[in-house]
């Protein structure tokens, strides 16, 4: 009886899905629906004030020079915010003091997979 | 209110010190801190005693002492709790106070950072701090018993306890000084986990540092951005509006839950009642949910902002709460008659660690620790902030100190919590916008405030100094361990070995919060802190 009860655990186990689940199947869902999210730069609407990087708590906002723009015949550097993810505390306090809401706090999650860019 | 300008300090000669702060412990008996601010235009170190009554006022004694002579008296012979508030600014601003019972000693700093290294003078930079840090920690490991010399007799065994041990959740050490099985002395030596955050607040803009003290403590983190922001809002003249006052007085009271539920739990873990610690710890993942639920973040809140609070909460969230305390209150209650029902429990903790209303005010004990001698001093009710003025609680008090009485009055206290957050959200306007229009502090005025909160450990104080500039220019934290850590040291003395644990964790030792000191770069010095590619080749090699 106890072998019956046995093979009965294989076959089931055998046939059933396994109770992990691959990565590529959680990619939705998987963010705390009150979480904040994680910051990303809206380029069209940002002016390059650094006011976020002036801000940031954990000095995880670096302002980059992306090219150059001419003002009254004048050349001067164009610069964007780069996020640097490992140091970010994901507070959102650079989209709240952005005045051009040029920063967005995104949820949909983002799988890194090796040789995958950030 | 929880926080004042300091407008009349009591200026005194340094040495009449002694003299004057036992003329003001008659009146004022508590010691809350002694701060000390440089300025290094008028090349001096002042330095400032914050006393209080039980029934909240204040009272600061200020004295100047110069940049090359920095001696004075200890006031420990008077008030013993100042000794260790004398030890770490003498270790910090290397002050030399004559007759602290530490003089000599090393309790905060490590033993290989250099005698002549102050770190939280002004005119340190923090660059060359990190040099000193780390040629300290590339020298050979040193291993030091300190302060134990006097006990070289046979009759007694020194024993480590810690940094490192199974009933320390964090790391700090404890030198025993053992008779057959009893306690005859304890020498503290805390400082494991320092991080440098009044040095770094220094650095930083006011807004960045409310980010910062948040990080001080992982348990009670909201009480911290909380007072820093009573205190900024004070330099600032900023009232936040009712909503967002309510909205704080909520999470930091979820907090108190949290905290305190936490600490019950480990409770069981350390007298052996394994199954108590999980069956407590499930109940508080609800309120943990509450926290992500209101804030967005379980542990570290960032909810709070100078003026109001960051984001509003909606009507719908605030019912869930209700709901889902009113459910946690009737399986806490269930829960606990089971816990307290069961009598191993509570012979084990019934009658250790025994101490009195005058000795924990002698030695400055605050929090539950000083509440369960019968003394109701919660600074909630003495003064009042956030709403406390506008809810109806009580001080939940004990019959005399023990471990059995602080557990007590903390399983009250979660009860109490849960009656203020049901009047909060009964009583909270529901139609206003508590999110300030600007969050960003600029240039705050010249000022100087202390702020006094109820952490779920106990009194938590702060001291702001501003000086027409965007980064403070002193912030000063005295948290609640570092306050009750001589009476958990005091009461060991006369029990045996197998109680070291419980009693220690009695007082809900917070060791990282009153380590704050040191800066480790593991950025510039790659020798000390090895990477994952190297430590795998290293691994293989000495296979």
């Amino acid at each position: 009886m106890a072998q019956l009860t046995m093979l009965k655990e294989v076959v089931k186990s055998l046939f059933s899905k396994p109770s992990t689940e691959p990565l590529a199947e959680v990619e939705k869902g998987v963010f705390s629906p009150y979480s904040r999210g994680y910051p990303v730069l809206i380029p069209e609407k940002c002016t390059g004030c650094s006011l976020c990087a002036m801000n940031c708590p954990s000095n995880a906002i670096t302002m980059k020079i992306v090219g150059e723009k001419n003002v009254g015949g004048r050349t001067l550097p164009v610069r964007r915010p780069e996020f640097n993810y490992f140091k970010c505390i994901y507070c959102g306090l650079c989209a709240q003091v952005c005045q051009f809401n040029a920063i967005e706090m995104r949820r949909e999650l983002v799988i890194l997979r090796p040789g995958s860019k950030c | 209110m929880g926080r004042s300008r300091i407008e009349d300090k009591a200026y005194t000669e340094p040495h009449s010190i002694v003299e004057v702060a036992s003329k003001t412990l008659s009146s004022y008996p508590h010691l809350i801190s002694v701060t000390a601010v440089h300025d290094e235009k008028e090349k001096s170190i002042e330095l400032i005693y914050t006393f209080s009554d039980f029934r909240g006022a204040l009272k600061n004694i200020s004295t100047r002492i110069p940049e090359d002579k920095k001696t004075l008296p200890s006031i420990a012979s008077v008030a013993p709790a100042a000794s260790i508030y004398e030890q770490e600014v003498s270790e910090l601003f290397g002050v030399t106070f004559d007759g602290n019972p530490f003089t000599g000693k090393r309790v905060l700093l490590p033993d290989c950072f250099p005698n002549n290294a102050h770190p939280l003078l002004r005119n340190v930079k923090q660059e060359d701090l990190e040099k000193v840090v780390a040629g300290c920690m590339l020298g050979e490991p040193q291993i030091y018993v300190t302060g134990s010399s006097r006990y070289s007799a046979e009759s007694v065994i020194l024993l480590p306890f810690g940094p490192y041990h199974p009933a320390l959740k964090e790391p700090e050490r404890f030198i025993l000084v053992l008779e057959g099985e009893t306690i005859v002395d304890v020498i503290p030596k805390i400082g494991h986990v320092h991080r440098g955050i009044e040095k770094i607040a220094e650095g930083r803009t006011f807004l960045q540092d409310l980010f910062l003290v948040e990080r001080i403590c992982g348990i009670c983190s909201f009480i911290h951005s909380w007072i820093f922001t009573l205190a900024v809002e004070e330099l600032l003249n900023v009232k936040p509006s009712k909503k967002a006052e309510y909205l704080r007085t909520v999470i930091a009271e979820l907090e108190r839950i949290h905290s305190h539920v936490l600490w019950i739990g480990l409770l069981g873990y350390w007298t052996g009642f394994e199954s108590m610690f999980m069956w407590i710890w499930r109940l508080r993942e609800k309120i943990m949910s509450l926290l992500d639920l209101l804030t967005g973040n379980r542990v570290h809140k960032s909810f709070i902002a100078f003026g109001g609070v960051r984001k509003d909460v909606s009507d719908e969230k605030l019912n869930t709460v209700a709901k889902t305390i009113a459910e946690f209150e009737k399986d806490y209650k269930k829960l606990i008659d089971e816990i307290m029902s069961y009598e191993p429990l509570v012979e084990r903790i019934k009658g250790i660690g025994m101490y009195n209303a005058e000795h924990a005010i002698r030695l400055g004990a605050v929090g539950p620790i000083i509440r369960a001698t019968g003394v109701p001093y919660d600074m909630r009710k003495v003064e009042p902030y956030g709403v406390y003025d506008e809810i109806d609680f009580n001080v939940v008090t004990g019959k005399g100190g023990d471990v059995f009485n602080v557990t007590m009055v903390r399983i009250k206290e979660v009860l109490e919590s849960i009656n203020i957050i049901r009047q909060c959200i009964e009583k909270m306007p529901r139609n206003e916008n508590p999110v300030p229009k600007t969050l960003v502090s600029g240039v705050v005025k010249e000022g100087e405030v202390v702020a006094r909160t109820e952490a779920p450990r106990g009194e938590l104080f702060y001291y702001v100094k501003a000086a027409n500039s965007r980064n403070p220019h002193r912030v000063k934290i005295r948290t609640p361990t570092l306050a009750n850590i001589l009476l958990a040291a005091d009461i060991l003395k006369g029990y045996t070995l197998s109680d070291v644990p419980v009693i220690i964790t009695s007082i809900d030792p917070c060791f990282s919060c009153m380590d704050r000191v040191l800066v480790v770069d593991k950025n510039r010095n790659n020798v000390f802190f090895v990477d994952f590619n190297k430590l795998r080749k290293e691994s293989r090699r000495a296979r």
